[in-house]
Protein backbone atom coordinates (compact mmCIF):
# COMPACT_ATOMS: atom_id res chain seq x y z
CA UNK A 1 0.00 0.00 0.00
CA UNK A 2 2.79 2.28 1.29
CA UNK A 3 4.58 1.64 -1.84
CA UNK A 4 1.82 2.27 -4.06
CA UNK A 5 1.40 5.73 -2.94
CA UNK A 6 5.06 6.56 -2.97
CA UNK A 7 5.44 5.23 -6.65
CA UNK A 8 2.30 8.05 -7.43
CA UNK A 9 4.41 10.74 -6.46
CA UNK A 10 6.40 12.76 -9.07
CA UNK A 11 9.24 10.76 -9.93
CA UNK A 12 12.41 12.12 -8.54
CA UNK A 13 15.15 12.87 -11.15
CA UNK A 14 18.68 13.99 -11.37
CA UNK A 15 19.85 16.12 -14.48
CA UNK A 16 23.35 15.08 -15.70
CA UNK A 17 22.95 17.49 -18.97
CA UNK A 18 25.39 16.47 -21.76
CA UNK A 19 25.88 17.34 -24.97
CA UNK A 20 22.79 18.97 -27.29
CA UNK A 21 20.02 18.41 -24.65
CA UNK A 22 19.05 21.35 -22.76
CA UNK A 23 15.50 22.21 -25.01
CA UNK A 24 14.95 18.55 -24.26
CA UNK A 25 14.98 18.97 -20.52
CA UNK A 26 13.74 22.21 -20.40
CA UNK A 27 10.41 20.61 -21.65
CA UNK A 28 10.59 17.51 -19.02
CA UNK A 29 10.59 20.70 -16.27
CA UNK A 30 7.00 21.77 -17.40
CA UNK A 31 6.29 18.02 -16.89
CA UNK A 32 4.28 17.91 -13.24
CA UNK A 33 4.97 14.17 -13.27
CA UNK A 34 8.56 14.70 -12.91
CA UNK A 35 10.37 16.18 -9.95
CA UNK A 36 13.95 17.02 -11.11
CA UNK A 37 16.06 17.85 -8.17
CA UNK A 38 18.67 20.15 -7.34
CA UNK A 39 20.89 17.30 -6.08
CA UNK A 40 21.17 13.87 -6.48
CA UNK A 41 20.49 13.08 -2.78
CA UNK A 42 17.22 14.22 -3.59
CA UNK A 43 16.29 12.20 -6.71
CA UNK A 44 16.15 8.46 -7.26
CA UNK A 45 16.62 8.30 -10.47
CA UNK A 46 20.22 10.02 -12.65
CA UNK A 47 19.05 10.91 -16.15
CA UNK A 48 21.94 11.04 -18.20
CA UNK A 49 20.59 13.55 -21.18
CA UNK A 50 22.61 13.37 -24.49
CA UNK A 51 26.56 12.46 -24.89
CA UNK A 52 29.15 13.02 -22.14
CA UNK A 53 32.77 13.20 -22.77
CA UNK A 54 34.57 9.99 -21.91
CA UNK A 55 36.75 12.15 -19.27
CA UNK A 56 33.42 12.67 -17.46
CA UNK A 57 32.34 9.61 -17.05
CA UNK A 58 34.16 9.67 -13.16
CA UNK A 59 32.07 12.85 -12.57
CA UNK A 60 29.09 10.79 -13.43
CA UNK A 61 29.71 7.79 -11.48
CA UNK A 62 30.23 9.51 -8.66
CA UNK A 63 26.60 11.31 -9.29
CA UNK A 64 25.44 7.88 -9.45
CA UNK A 65 27.02 6.89 -6.22
CA UNK A 66 25.36 10.09 -4.18
CA UNK A 67 22.05 9.21 -4.96
CA UNK A 68 20.27 7.25 -2.41
CA UNK A 69 18.88 3.26 -2.49
CA UNK A 70 17.22 2.14 -4.62
CA UNK A 71 18.59 3.90 -7.99
CA UNK A 72 18.84 3.28 -11.41
CA UNK A 73 20.49 5.35 -13.97
CA UNK A 74 18.33 6.17 -16.73
CA UNK A 75 19.87 7.22 -20.32
CA UNK A 76 18.53 9.71 -22.90
CA UNK A 77 20.10 10.21 -26.28
CA UNK A 78 21.42 7.66 -29.23
CA UNK A 79 24.57 7.56 -27.69
CA UNK A 80 24.03 4.95 -24.69
CA UNK A 81 25.66 1.55 -25.52
CA UNK A 82 23.86 -1.45 -26.06
CA UNK A 83 24.04 -2.64 -22.41
CA UNK A 84 22.04 -0.86 -21.31
CA UNK A 85 18.53 -2.38 -20.83
CA UNK A 86 15.29 -1.36 -22.80
CA UNK A 87 14.18 -0.06 -19.07
CA UNK A 88 16.74 2.33 -18.52
CA UNK A 89 17.09 4.12 -21.91
CA UNK A 90 15.02 6.42 -24.51
CA UNK A 91 16.03 7.30 -27.60
CA UNK A 92 16.09 11.53 -28.11
CA UNK A 93 13.13 11.42 -30.28
CA UNK A 94 11.51 9.78 -27.47
CA UNK A 95 9.36 11.09 -24.36
CA UNK A 96 10.97 9.69 -21.28
CA UNK A 97 8.34 10.34 -19.12
CA UNK A 98 6.33 6.90 -19.15
CA UNK A 99 9.77 5.05 -19.16
CA UNK A 100 10.99 7.31 -16.16
CA UNK A 101 7.46 6.58 -13.84
CA UNK A 102 7.53 2.65 -14.54
CA UNK A 103 11.11 2.66 -13.95
CA UNK A 104 10.39 4.41 -10.70
CA UNK A 105 7.27 2.20 -9.96
CA UNK A 106 9.93 -1.00 -10.27
CA UNK A 107 12.28 0.81 -7.87
CA UNK A 108 9.96 1.23 -5.25
CA UNK A 109 8.19 -2.10 -4.95
CA UNK A 110 11.91 -3.67 -5.49
CA UNK A 111 11.12 -5.26 -9.28
CA UNK A 112 14.23 -3.67 -10.09
CA UNK A 113 16.94 -3.65 -8.07
CA UNK A 114 18.69 -0.66 -7.08
CA UNK A 115 22.32 -0.23 -8.87
CA UNK A 116 25.33 -0.61 -6.42
CA UNK A 117 28.07 2.06 -6.57
CA UNK A 118 30.41 2.23 -9.18
CA UNK A 119 33.60 3.59 -7.55
CA UNK A 120 36.29 2.45 -5.27
CA UNK A 121 34.54 2.62 -1.60
CA UNK A 122 37.27 4.99 -0.54
CA UNK A 123 37.63 8.52 1.08
CA UNK A 124 39.05 11.14 -2.19
CA UNK A 125 40.99 12.92 0.47
CA UNK A 126 41.97 10.53 2.91
CA UNK A 127 42.93 12.38 6.68
CA UNK A 128 46.50 11.30 6.97
CA UNK A 129 48.00 12.20 10.40
CA UNK A 130 51.26 11.05 11.79
CA UNK A 131 49.66 7.80 14.00
CA UNK A 132 48.67 4.47 13.64
CA UNK A 133 45.20 5.50 12.96
CA UNK A 134 45.48 8.35 11.27
CA UNK A 135 45.36 10.84 14.51
CA UNK A 136 47.76 13.45 15.52
CA UNK A 137 50.33 15.28 13.77
CA UNK A 138 52.03 18.24 12.81
CA UNK A 139 50.10 21.88 12.99
CA UNK A 140 47.66 23.82 15.49
CA UNK A 141 45.16 21.42 15.63
CA UNK A 142 47.09 18.51 15.98
CA UNK A 143 47.12 17.15 12.25
CA UNK A 144 48.31 18.12 9.04
CA UNK A 145 45.63 17.35 6.52
CA UNK A 146 46.62 15.10 3.28
CA UNK A 147 47.38 17.56 0.64
CA UNK A 148 46.70 20.45 2.16
CA UNK A 149 48.81 22.33 4.61
CA UNK A 150 48.08 24.51 7.94
CA UNK A 151 49.87 27.86 7.23
CA UNK A 152 47.77 31.15 6.33
CA UNK A 153 46.98 31.35 2.79
CA UNK A 154 49.47 33.89 0.30
CA UNK A 155 46.87 36.38 -0.04
CA UNK A 156 44.55 38.17 2.20
CA UNK A 157 40.68 38.23 1.47
CA UNK A 158 39.46 40.45 -1.30
CA UNK A 159 36.78 41.54 0.71
CA UNK A 160 37.59 42.42 4.19
CA UNK A 161 41.33 41.64 3.99
CA UNK A 162 41.07 39.27 6.79
CA UNK A 163 43.59 36.42 5.89
CA UNK A 164 42.08 32.97 6.82
CA UNK A 165 42.06 29.83 5.45
CA UNK A 166 41.28 29.25 1.77
CA UNK A 167 39.34 26.15 0.55
CA UNK A 168 39.76 24.98 -2.81
CA UNK A 169 37.57 22.63 -4.89
CA UNK A 170 36.44 21.81 -8.17
CA UNK A 171 32.97 22.56 -9.24
CA UNK A 172 31.17 20.56 -12.36
CA UNK A 173 30.52 19.15 -14.01
CA UNK A 174 26.89 18.02 -13.55
CA UNK A 175 24.69 21.18 -11.67
CA UNK A 176 21.51 22.55 -12.02
CA UNK A 177 21.99 26.33 -12.77
CA UNK A 178 25.91 25.49 -14.72
CA UNK A 179 26.62 25.57 -17.97
CA UNK A 180 26.71 21.85 -18.43
CA UNK A 181 29.95 19.94 -19.16
CA UNK A 182 31.89 23.28 -17.32
CA UNK A 183 34.50 22.31 -14.46
CA UNK A 184 35.83 24.91 -12.60
CA UNK A 185 38.58 25.08 -10.04
CA UNK A 186 37.65 27.47 -7.46
CA UNK A 187 39.40 28.87 -4.54
CA UNK A 188 37.13 30.28 -1.59
CA UNK A 189 38.14 32.61 1.47
CA UNK A 190 34.70 31.90 3.78
CA UNK A 191 31.94 32.37 0.95
CA UNK A 192 33.92 34.61 -1.34
CA UNK A 193 35.51 33.52 -4.54
CA UNK A 194 39.25 34.53 -4.80
CA UNK A 195 40.20 32.49 -7.93
CA UNK A 196 38.55 30.27 -10.90
CA UNK A 197 40.71 28.48 -13.16
CA UNK A 198 38.81 26.12 -15.87
CA UNK A 199 40.06 22.60 -16.46
CA UNK A 200 37.28 21.38 -18.18
CA UNK A 201 35.49 23.46 -21.03
CA UNK A 202 31.35 23.59 -21.32
CA UNK A 203 29.55 21.60 -24.14
CA UNK A 204 28.71 23.88 -26.84
CA UNK A 205 25.32 25.04 -26.58
CA UNK A 206 22.13 24.43 -29.15
CA UNK A 207 19.01 26.50 -29.05
CA UNK A 208 15.93 25.34 -30.37
CA UNK A 209 14.80 28.92 -31.12
CA UNK A 210 17.96 29.28 -33.94
CA UNK A 211 16.01 26.82 -36.28
CA UNK A 212 13.80 29.91 -37.93
CA UNK A 213 16.89 31.95 -38.12
CA UNK A 214 19.19 29.16 -39.84
CA UNK A 215 15.86 28.77 -41.93
CA UNK A 216 17.23 32.20 -43.11
CA UNK A 217 20.10 32.27 -44.48
CA UNK A 218 18.34 30.35 -46.84
CA UNK A 219 15.15 31.23 -47.18
CA UNK A 220 12.55 33.90 -46.69
CA UNK A 221 11.40 33.73 -43.61
CA UNK A 222 7.96 35.01 -41.84
CA UNK A 223 9.08 37.90 -39.19
CA UNK A 224 6.47 36.43 -36.55
CA UNK A 225 8.60 33.44 -36.79
CA UNK A 226 11.63 34.92 -36.15
CA UNK A 227 10.38 37.31 -33.42
CA UNK A 228 8.76 34.61 -31.71
CA UNK A 229 11.80 32.81 -31.81
CA UNK A 230 13.34 35.20 -29.78
CA UNK A 231 10.37 35.80 -27.35
CA UNK A 232 10.27 32.57 -26.62
CA UNK A 233 14.32 31.98 -26.08
CA UNK A 234 14.25 35.31 -24.23
CA UNK A 235 11.53 33.97 -21.36
CA UNK A 236 13.86 30.39 -21.10
CA UNK A 237 16.61 32.82 -19.84
CA UNK A 238 14.01 34.44 -17.95
CA UNK A 239 12.53 31.39 -16.33
CA UNK A 240 16.06 30.24 -15.55
CA UNK A 241 16.77 33.20 -13.60
CA UNK A 242 13.28 32.89 -11.98
CA UNK A 243 14.06 29.29 -10.57
CA UNK A 244 17.43 30.13 -9.50
CA UNK A 245 15.93 32.76 -7.34
CA UNK A 246 13.44 30.55 -5.54
CA UNK A 247 10.28 31.39 -7.95
CA UNK A 248 9.50 27.97 -9.43
CA UNK A 249 6.23 28.74 -9.89
CA UNK A 250 6.44 31.74 -11.59
CA UNK A 251 9.48 29.80 -13.85
CA UNK A 252 7.04 27.16 -14.86
CA UNK A 253 4.84 29.52 -15.95
CA UNK A 254 7.56 31.29 -18.18
CA UNK A 255 8.50 28.32 -19.73
CA UNK A 256 4.78 27.88 -20.55
CA UNK A 257 5.12 31.07 -22.35
CA UNK A 258 7.61 30.12 -24.16
CA UNK A 259 6.07 27.08 -25.42
CA UNK A 260 2.97 28.64 -25.88
CA UNK A 261 4.72 31.22 -28.21
CA UNK A 262 6.69 28.51 -29.97
CA UNK A 263 3.39 27.06 -30.77
CA UNK A 264 2.25 30.42 -32.54
CA UNK A 265 -0.19 30.78 -29.81
CA UNK A 266 -1.32 34.69 -28.60
CA UNK A 267 0.50 35.32 -24.90
CA UNK A 268 0.83 38.56 -22.99
CA UNK A 269 4.58 38.99 -20.68
CA UNK A 270 3.76 41.75 -18.79
CA UNK A 271 1.36 39.92 -16.27
CA UNK A 272 4.33 37.62 -15.45
CA UNK A 273 6.49 40.62 -15.34
CA UNK A 274 4.19 42.06 -12.96
CA UNK A 275 4.36 38.81 -10.38
CA UNK A 276 8.03 38.23 -10.52
CA UNK A 277 8.51 42.22 -9.35
CA UNK A 278 5.61 41.78 -6.67
CA UNK A 279 7.38 38.65 -5.61
CA UNK A 280 10.77 40.09 -4.87
CA UNK A 281 12.73 39.24 -7.93
CA UNK A 282 14.39 42.72 -7.59
CA UNK A 283 15.45 42.38 -4.33
CA UNK A 284 17.42 38.92 -4.64
CA UNK A 285 19.15 41.12 -7.85
CA UNK A 286 21.25 43.58 -5.75
CA UNK A 287 22.11 46.66 -8.23
CA UNK A 288 25.69 46.50 -9.43
CA UNK A 289 25.37 43.22 -8.92
CA UNK A 290 27.06 41.66 -12.12
CA UNK A 291 28.07 44.71 -13.95
CA UNK A 292 30.48 44.40 -16.61
CA UNK A 293 32.41 46.72 -18.40
CA UNK A 294 31.83 48.36 -21.74
CA UNK A 295 34.49 45.96 -23.61
CA UNK A 296 33.17 42.77 -22.55
CA UNK A 297 29.51 44.48 -23.41
CA UNK A 298 30.29 44.90 -26.84
CA UNK A 299 32.27 42.00 -27.67
CA UNK A 300 30.09 39.47 -26.14
CA UNK A 301 26.93 41.94 -28.60
CA UNK A 302 23.62 41.29 -28.62
CA UNK A 303 20.70 41.36 -25.60
CA UNK A 304 24.15 42.23 -23.48
CA UNK A 305 25.49 44.69 -25.58
CA UNK A 306 22.13 46.93 -25.55
CA UNK A 307 21.63 45.34 -21.55
CA UNK A 308 24.76 48.08 -21.23
CA UNK A 309 23.32 50.98 -23.54
CA UNK A 310 24.33 50.43 -26.87
CA UNK A 311 21.95 50.47 -29.26
CA UNK A 312 23.52 48.18 -31.80
CA UNK A 313 20.22 46.01 -33.38
CA UNK A 314 20.80 44.52 -36.96
CA UNK A 315 16.99 44.67 -37.56
CA UNK A 316 16.98 48.96 -37.13
CA UNK A 317 19.02 48.39 -41.05
CA UNK A 318 16.29 46.15 -42.27
CA UNK A 319 13.52 47.73 -44.24
CA UNK A 320 10.85 45.39 -42.94
CA UNK A 321 11.85 46.57 -39.44
CA UNK A 322 12.45 50.26 -40.57
CA UNK A 323 8.68 50.16 -41.44
CA UNK A 324 7.30 49.17 -38.41
CA UNK A 325 9.14 51.74 -36.47
CA UNK A 326 11.53 49.70 -34.92
CA UNK A 327 14.25 51.16 -32.62
CA UNK A 328 15.98 48.62 -30.47
CA UNK A 329 15.28 49.08 -26.21
CA UNK A 330 18.00 49.46 -24.18
CA UNK A 331 18.94 49.86 -20.28
CA UNK A 332 22.00 51.48 -18.96
CA UNK A 333 23.26 50.04 -15.93
CA UNK A 334 24.92 46.44 -17.06
CA UNK A 335 24.50 44.64 -14.62
CA UNK A 336 22.27 41.56 -13.66
CA UNK A 337 18.98 43.50 -13.37
CA UNK A 338 19.49 45.47 -16.69
CA UNK A 339 20.28 41.80 -18.33
CA UNK A 340 17.05 40.75 -16.97
CA UNK A 341 15.10 43.99 -18.05
CA UNK A 342 16.34 43.57 -21.77
CA UNK A 343 15.32 40.01 -21.84
CA UNK A 344 11.96 41.49 -20.97
CA UNK A 345 11.62 44.39 -22.67
CA UNK A 346 13.03 42.49 -25.94
CA UNK A 347 10.47 39.73 -25.86
CA UNK A 348 7.42 42.24 -25.26
CA UNK A 349 8.81 44.35 -28.01
CA UNK A 350 9.23 40.89 -29.87
CA UNK A 351 5.49 40.01 -29.53
CA UNK A 352 4.22 43.41 -30.28
CA UNK A 353 6.08 43.17 -34.05
CA UNK A 354 4.13 39.79 -34.43
CA UNK A 355 1.01 41.99 -33.74
CA UNK A 356 1.88 44.43 -35.83
CA UNK A 357 2.95 43.01 -38.82
CA UNK A 358 1.97 39.25 -38.56
CA UNK A 359 2.12 38.84 -42.30
CA UNK A 360 5.20 40.59 -43.10
CA UNK A 361 8.45 38.24 -44.32
CA UNK A 362 11.80 39.16 -44.58
CA UNK A 363 14.33 38.35 -47.42
CA UNK A 364 16.51 35.28 -47.21
CA UNK A 365 20.21 36.21 -46.57
CA UNK A 366 19.24 39.36 -44.52
CA UNK A 367 20.96 40.15 -41.37
CA UNK A 368 18.59 40.20 -38.31
CA UNK A 369 19.69 40.06 -35.30
CA UNK A 370 19.45 36.89 -33.38
CA UNK A 371 18.44 36.94 -29.37
CA UNK A 372 21.99 35.67 -28.00
CA UNK A 373 25.45 36.91 -27.85
CA UNK A 374 27.38 36.71 -31.44
CA UNK A 375 28.12 33.25 -32.30
CA UNK A 376 32.81 33.89 -32.65
CA UNK A 377 35.18 32.58 -30.74
CA UNK A 378 36.30 32.61 -27.02
CA UNK A 379 37.20 35.99 -25.97
CA UNK A 380 40.25 36.05 -23.52
CA UNK A 381 37.91 37.87 -20.89
CA UNK A 382 37.13 34.83 -18.88
CA UNK A 383 34.54 33.61 -17.08
CA UNK A 384 37.38 33.25 -14.57
CA UNK A 385 37.52 37.10 -14.64
CA UNK A 386 34.09 37.41 -14.12
CA UNK A 387 33.47 35.51 -10.51
CA UNK A 388 36.51 36.16 -8.08
CA UNK A 389 34.66 38.76 -5.69
CA UNK A 390 31.35 37.19 -5.69
CA UNK A 391 29.61 35.25 -3.03
CA UNK A 392 28.89 31.52 -4.28
CA UNK A 393 25.02 32.75 -4.11
CA UNK A 394 26.08 35.73 -6.60
CA UNK A 395 28.37 33.97 -9.02
CA UNK A 396 25.56 31.76 -9.70
CA UNK A 397 23.02 34.42 -10.34
CA UNK A 398 25.77 36.51 -12.61
CA UNK A 399 26.48 33.20 -14.27
CA UNK A 400 22.55 32.60 -15.32
CA UNK A 401 22.10 36.36 -15.99
CA UNK A 402 24.08 35.76 -19.46
CA UNK A 403 22.16 33.35 -22.18
CA UNK A 404 24.16 30.26 -22.83
CA UNK A 405 26.16 31.65 -25.94
CA UNK A 406 27.58 34.14 -24.30
CA UNK A 407 28.24 31.65 -21.71
CA UNK A 408 30.30 29.97 -23.81
CA UNK A 409 31.78 32.75 -25.43
CA UNK A 410 33.50 33.71 -21.83
CA UNK A 411 34.12 30.10 -20.82
CA UNK A 412 36.87 28.01 -23.46
CA UNK A 413 34.10 26.23 -25.41
CA UNK A 414 35.12 22.01 -26.19
CA UNK A 415 35.92 21.52 -30.02
CA UNK A 416 32.53 20.15 -31.99
CA UNK B 1 15.98 -2.23 46.26
CA UNK B 2 16.75 1.32 45.08
CA UNK B 3 19.81 -0.33 43.27
CA UNK B 4 18.09 -3.12 42.24
CA UNK B 5 15.73 -0.28 40.34
CA UNK B 6 18.39 1.87 38.75
CA UNK B 7 20.29 -1.34 37.62
CA UNK B 8 17.28 -2.63 36.25
CA UNK B 9 16.70 0.37 34.18
CA UNK B 10 20.08 0.69 32.96
CA UNK B 11 19.64 -2.38 31.53
CA UNK B 12 16.50 -2.28 30.20
CA UNK B 13 18.55 1.21 27.90
CA UNK B 14 21.36 -0.68 27.03
CA UNK B 15 19.19 -4.00 25.77
CA UNK B 16 17.18 -1.99 23.36
CA UNK B 17 20.15 0.33 22.37
CA UNK B 18 21.81 -3.09 21.46
CA UNK B 19 18.67 -4.59 19.88
CA UNK B 20 17.55 -1.74 17.92
CA UNK B 21 21.42 -1.12 16.61
CA UNK B 22 20.74 -5.36 15.40
CA UNK B 23 17.49 -4.63 13.82
CA UNK B 24 19.13 -1.41 12.05
CA UNK B 25 21.80 -3.60 10.64
CA UNK B 26 19.60 -6.44 9.78
CA UNK B 27 16.95 -4.26 7.86
CA UNK B 28 19.21 -1.98 6.25
CA UNK B 29 19.55 -2.70 2.30
CA UNK B 30 22.68 -1.30 1.46
CA UNK B 31 25.44 0.67 3.44
CA UNK B 32 26.48 4.02 2.95
CA UNK B 33 29.91 4.38 0.73
CA UNK B 34 32.35 7.05 0.69
CA UNK B 35 31.13 8.81 -1.97
CA UNK B 36 27.79 9.78 -0.14
CA UNK B 37 29.68 11.12 2.71
CA UNK B 38 31.09 13.71 0.33
CA UNK B 39 29.74 16.98 -0.34
CA UNK B 40 27.76 17.56 -3.65
CA UNK B 41 29.92 19.26 -6.00
CA UNK B 42 28.20 18.73 -9.33
CA UNK B 43 30.06 15.39 -9.61
CA UNK B 44 33.91 16.73 -8.54
CA UNK B 45 35.37 15.28 -5.48
CA UNK B 46 36.61 17.16 -2.82
CA UNK B 47 40.62 18.29 -3.14
CA UNK B 48 41.06 17.50 0.90
CA UNK B 49 39.64 16.05 3.87
CA UNK B 50 37.01 17.50 5.51
CA UNK B 51 39.16 18.43 9.39
CA UNK B 52 40.50 21.25 8.10
CA UNK B 53 39.81 25.67 9.11
CA UNK B 54 37.64 27.64 7.01
CA UNK B 55 36.80 31.42 7.33
CA UNK B 56 33.91 31.96 10.08
CA UNK B 57 32.63 34.63 9.19
CA UNK B 58 30.75 35.63 11.93
CA UNK B 59 33.58 35.06 14.36
CA UNK B 60 33.84 39.09 14.66
CA UNK B 61 30.88 39.51 15.40
CA UNK B 62 30.76 37.01 17.98
CA UNK B 63 34.10 38.62 19.64
CA UNK B 64 32.34 41.68 20.54
CA UNK B 65 29.22 40.40 21.51
CA UNK B 66 31.52 38.73 24.17
CA UNK B 67 33.56 41.37 24.73
CA UNK B 68 30.20 43.55 25.83
CA UNK B 69 28.36 40.49 27.04
CA UNK B 70 30.39 39.63 29.51
CA UNK B 71 30.61 43.45 30.66
CA UNK B 72 27.26 43.54 31.51
CA UNK B 73 27.02 40.13 32.63
CA UNK B 74 29.67 41.49 35.67
CA UNK B 75 27.93 44.78 36.17
CA UNK B 76 24.48 43.60 37.69
CA UNK B 77 26.73 41.95 40.58
CA UNK B 78 29.07 44.66 40.67
CA UNK B 79 26.63 47.19 41.36
CA UNK B 80 24.91 45.20 44.29
CA UNK B 81 28.40 45.01 46.08
CA UNK B 82 29.91 48.33 45.07
CA UNK B 83 27.88 50.40 47.73
CA UNK B 84 29.18 47.82 50.52
CA UNK B 85 32.91 47.95 48.85
CA UNK B 86 33.86 51.28 47.60
CA UNK B 87 37.19 52.44 45.99
CA UNK B 88 38.26 48.34 45.92
CA UNK B 89 35.53 47.33 43.96
CA UNK B 90 35.97 50.33 41.48
CA UNK B 91 39.65 49.51 41.32
CA UNK B 92 38.43 46.00 40.07
CA UNK B 93 35.81 46.49 37.93
CA UNK B 94 38.07 49.17 35.91
CA UNK B 95 40.57 46.56 35.86
CA UNK B 96 38.02 44.03 34.29
CA UNK B 97 36.88 46.50 31.87
CA UNK B 98 40.63 47.51 30.86
CA UNK B 99 41.19 44.06 30.15
CA UNK B 100 37.67 43.89 28.00
CA UNK B 101 38.82 46.90 26.11
CA UNK B 102 42.06 45.37 24.68
CA UNK B 103 39.73 43.03 23.39
CA UNK B 104 37.73 45.63 21.49
CA UNK B 105 40.58 46.98 20.46
CA UNK B 106 41.81 43.48 18.89
CA UNK B 107 38.46 43.42 17.13
CA UNK B 108 38.28 47.32 16.25
CA UNK B 109 41.69 45.97 14.18
CA UNK B 110 40.18 43.51 12.69
CA UNK B 111 37.39 45.63 11.13
CA UNK B 112 34.37 44.17 12.87
CA UNK B 113 33.46 47.92 13.20
CA UNK B 114 32.92 48.27 9.57
CA UNK B 115 30.09 47.43 8.96
CA UNK B 116 28.92 45.57 5.61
Amino acid sequence: MLERLAARAPVPVFVAMGRDRAPAVERLLRNADIDVTATPRHASILLVAGRVRDSDQAYLDRLHDQLPHPRATFWWGDEQGDDVDEARRAASSDDPVVALRVLYRNLISGAHASETHRLADEPPAPWRGKGDHGQGGEGMMGGVPYGRMMPMPPTPDIRDGLTLDVYTTQIGPFMPYWPAGLVLEVTFQGDVIQSAEVVNPTYPPRDVDRVPFDHLLHETTALAQIERARAAHHLVCIARLLSLVGLPTLSRRAQILAARVRANETIAIAPLRKAAARSGLKAALAPGLGRIDDRLARELGGPVQRAAGHAIDHRSDNPTYTRLDFTPVMQTQSDCRARLAQWFDEAEQALALVSAAPDAMIDHGALIEAPWAHRAPPIDYRVTELLPGLEWSEALLVLNSFDSAALCRMAPLEAP
Amino acid sequence: MALTGLLTIMGTIVAGALLLQWVAARTRRDRVVESQKIPFLGGSAPNTHAWQRFHVRYYSMTLLFIAFEMEMMFMYPWAVVYVAEGVKALAEMGMFLAILTVGILYGWREGIFRWQ
